[in-house]
């Protein structure tokens, strides 16, 4: 038998009692809250180019331009962009607007299943390349700043190692580089995907693609909730019950929701590349990806590049992201690590302001 | 086109008439072989044990083939595969008709009749695979959850001890809410325990496995039904998909290469077409919208 904690009658009931109270507080909060309250992605943005399903906005100033070359801001496709943009609060695009940055962002869109063949080399080398060169246009300078998130960071440096002359600064945050170096830390919790991902043959992969044409949302979400078991269990009893007192508190845990909510499909084609050739075959690192039948060569990166990394980062281990030092051809390379984790490091009240500046300090030195 | 009829119910009585005669003559000659094969093979067992034996050699062999054909079926469904058509052209009863006959006649007759009786075989066999698939996803799943059920019998095992321990030494913890951190904790580390051990990635790989392999079996099933009535298959679909790629990419390129009227591409001349390198510099609200997307993402 389990034993568990003395407790006299009294206590109990005044537990229960509270928990009850508690409960019957997040329903009335819950059943008033309608769903412009929880709206995410607000930050006003004109759109400037599409191409397929892919967007390109530019972000209305908030602030005198202080930094002349544009930002792109590129996130992957296994989320969206909106996270980068959660509420007024916590927002590295209001951040950065706010520090006098020119902010572009690229939304990739909802994929379906007639978007199974789009390729890494078409998202890199056409839909990329294309809102490069629509900011170029637009802007008209020769180069642009890049800002990787995640996959968009694969996408961004290998964008870098193919097309340096457009590319002035890279910075990267929480982005997976040697996809073998996951148990660098020892840490249980990290690097599960990585492990997951391993365990899987080629033809397991190519099956899931044939069957399903793309990755679907709900699966990369299922296989996320694995990377913390219990959390993904406690959330919405335990979890929401400490912050539905909070109108505030509770506000950011629907918004939070809304957003992993909207988890698009991973492109088939792509997702093959993402899963075989980078996590089981690691190719980025050792120079052997290929994109558009050339090889990205990290040493062709030779812009200055940033590397921001979360240490608590779950499913990016900080060892896979902080592998650049010395791979790349440029000597002007910076780590910024900072103690929060994965999506965190972007909607975390204690982040916030700490990566724009970050970011924003090492642009403005370098824009000359 | 042939001439009407004079009296159409009367040319359709006759026609009944005819075809029931038809079936009760092609029924009686059917009773009347059967009933002679049942006497051959009473004669033959009355022949002694030699007769019985060449007849249950008969019987056997018989077998032996229908499992040879069983064997074979599952082949016959991938198309294009040499070996498995030309078996099923062999087991097709209407291709010794067609020998003798007319094979236009009989591609129209196929064509527009759409499935035979001779397919009804193989939808059943198809059924059979997928039902076989199903009952190994079915196998799978009860693999998996053995695991993570064993998962939670482990991390409640575990619990148990550490707070037996914790109370021998007079440090349990002082209320639920403790109690209930410290279950989670143990909790969370026996299944992130769980995740990585080879036995649970191998059980959940298998279940996706058998999963996959089943939702492929039925996709051939669901194709095989509606490829007769002409609706398009998933299979045809991605292949539009496909070609639609191809193609995007290859307008893409040409567009690049394409030369304008100045001889430059068209791409080339549009960046040649830049202003100084140094971008004009904003302020909040000197740029006018080109289009609102409505604030929202």
């Amino acid at each position: 038998m389990i034993p568990t904690p003395p407790a006299g009658p009294a206590a109990l009931m005044r537990d229960a009692a509270e928990l009850n109270q508690k409960i019957a507080s997040g329903i009335e909060k819950l059943a008033r809250i309608r769903d412009e309250d929880v709206e995410i992605a607000t930050t006003p943005k004109d759109e400037v180019f599409s191409i397929d399903k892919v967007t390109l906005y530019r972000y209305r100033p908030l602030a005198e331009q202080r930094i002349a070359t544009p930002v792109l801001i590129v996130y992957s496709l296994i989320g969206r962009y909106t996270m980068t943009d959660l509420q007024e609060d916590r927002s590295l695009m209001r951040n950065l607007l706010s520090q006098g940055l020119d902010v572009w962002v690229v939304d990739w869109g909802n994929s379906s299943r007639a978007d199974r063949y789009l390729t890494f080399d078409d998202y890199v080398l056409t839909y990329l390349d294309e809102c490069v060169d629509a900011m170029r246009r637009e802007t008209g300078a020769e180069k642009v700043n890049l800002l990787g998130i995640c996959e968009g960071g694969v996408f961004t440096i290998a964008y870098a190692a193919l097309m340096p002359q457009k590319v002035k600064n890279l910075v990267l945050t929480v982005t997976p580089l040697d996809f073998h170096a996951d148990q660098a830390d020892g840490k249980i919790e990290h690097g599960f995907l990585n492990v997951w991902t391993r365990s899987l043959s080629a033809d397991d992969i190519d099956r899931m693609i044939e069957v399903w044409g793309v990755l679907p949302g709900e699966f990369t979400g299922a296989v996320f909730n694995m990377l913390t078991p219990i959390r993904s269990i406690t959330k919405y009893n335990l979890d929401l019950l400490d912050v539905v007192d909070d109108e505030a508190k509770l506000l950011n845990f629907l918004r939070m929701e809304k957003w992993l909510a909207d988890r698009p499909h991973h492109p088939g084609e792509a997702a093959k590349q993402w899963l075989k050739d980078l996590y089981q075959a690691n190719k980025l690192i050792r120079n052997e990806l290929e994109l558009g039948g050339r090889n990205v060569d990290l040493k062709q990166v030779t812009m200055p590049v940033l590397n921001i990394f979360a240490e608590g980062d779950h499913i990016i281990p900080p060892a896979t992201s902080c592998v650049l030092d010395g791979k790349i051809g440029t000597d002007d390379y910076t780590e910024m690590s900072l103690k929060s984790g994965h999506i965190g490091l972007f909607v975390s009240a204690k982040s916030q302001g700490i990566v724009s500046k970050g970011v924003v300090d090492f642009l403005a030195a370098r824009d000359d | 086109m042939s001439e009407a009829p004079a009296n159409p119910w009367e040319a359709f009585a006759r026609q009944s008439r005819d075809m029931l005669e038809s079936q009760a003559a092609l029924t009686r000659s059917w009773l009347e072989g059967q009933s002679k094969l049942a006497e051959a093979m009473g004669e033959a067992q009355k022949q002694g044990a030699g007769s019985a034996e060449a007849m249950q050699d008969l019987w056997r062999s018989w077998f032996s083939l229908g499992s040879a054909f069983g064997q074979a079926m599952p082949g016959m469904a991938d198309s294009g595969k040499v070996a498995g058509e030309t078996l099923g052209r062999m087991m097709d009863p209407m291709s010794l008709m067609l020998v003798g006959g007319s094979q236009v006649g009989e591609t129209i007759r196929r064509l527009t009749e759409g499935p035979r009786l001779a397919d009804l075989g193989s939808i059943e066999r198809r059924m059979g695979r997928l039902m076989e698939q199903w009952l190994a996803v079915q196998a799978a799943a009860r693999a998996y959850e053995a695991v993570v059920a064993g998962a939670w019998g482990e991390a409640t095992r575990r619990y148990g001890s550490e707070m037996a321990e914790l109370q021998r030494r007079g440090t349990a913890p002082a209320d639920a809410k403790a109690a209930l951190k410290s279950w989670l904790d143990i909790a969370n580390r026996t299944l992130l325990e769980t995740h990585r051990s080879p036995k649970f990635l191998e059980a959940q790989g298998e279940l996706l496995r058998k999963g996959m392999e089943f939702l492929l079996v039925e996709r051939e099933v669901v194709e095989a039904m509606v490829e007769p009535a002409g609706l398009p298959t998933r299979s045809e679909i991605d292949e539009v998909h496909r070609s639609l790629q191809d193609l995007k990419r290859r307008v893409r390129t040409l567009e690049k290469s394409t030369p304008k009227v100045d001889g430059k591409p068209e791409k080339a001349a549009a960046l040649a077409a830049k202003p100084a390198r140094k971008p004009a510099v904003r302020k909040p609200s000197a740029r006018k919208p080109r289009r609102k997307n409505g604030e929202a993402a």
